[in-house]
């Protein structure tokens, strides 16, 4: 459980911008999906997923 | 697939949320992209924010639109068919997907076009939730 606190609190970080994750590791970050696909790209990354990052709140769909 | 939950940081403390990879492609160019979305049984359809919609190819307004509710009030949406599947596995469904502007989410999976294909079974307690395809 530390290491997922530890992670989230890395996330966080990136609150409101559009991550790619691999595993727990943030590989690319940026305000826009299309910055951070296009880092991805030019890093030559496999097996990422993109996530945008919610705000530190409480969420109510 | 089990998956366990993921974890985010709120002002609050620490919260345990359902997240998968998911792969949305669009089926009229072939164009993928890989998303951490929300399992939300609460959910009445597949929703993936605009920037997504864009990044597949997909002009949102060219869908058929549909009004969606939740504690924000009502927000115009529009619904497009897309191929999805859960990172890593074989299976994959066409489904119906509402494009919308959701200021705190990237994609959330709901009871249409997920639910109908998916068992899901979550076990908060243990922090596991676990996803099968139907047959």
């Amino acid at each position: 459980m530390e290491r997922d606190k530890a992670y989230a609190k890395k996330v966080h970080k990136y609150a409101n911008q559009w991550v790619a994750l691999v595993g727990q590791s943030v590989v690319a970050a940026g305000d826009s999906l299309q910055k951070v696909q296009r880092e991805v790209e030019r890093k030559g990354i496999k097996n990422y997923v993109f996530h945008r990052v919610p705000p530190p709140i409480s969420l109510a769909p | 697939m089990k998956f366990r939950y993921d974890t985010r940081y709120t002002e609050h403390g620490f919260e345990m949320v359902p997240r998968i990879p998911v792969v949305f492609k669009n089926p009229r160019n072939g164009r993928e992209i890989p998303i951490f979305c929300l399992v939300d049984s609460g959910a009445s359809d597949i929703l993936i924010t605009t920037e997504i919609a864009l990044a597949l190819g997909i002009e949102a307004k060219q869908g058929k639109p549909r009004m969606y509710g939740g504690v924000g009030g009502e927000v115009k949406g529009y619904v497009h068919t897309l191929a999805m599947k859960v990172m890593n596995d074989k299976n994959e469904f066409t489904i119906e997907c509402g494009v919308l502007p959701l200021p705190a989410y990237d994609g959330l999976l709901g009871q249409r076009g997920f639910f109908d294909n998916y068992k899901v079974t979550f076990e908060k307690y243990k922090r596991t939730f676990e996803v099968i395809a139907r047959k």
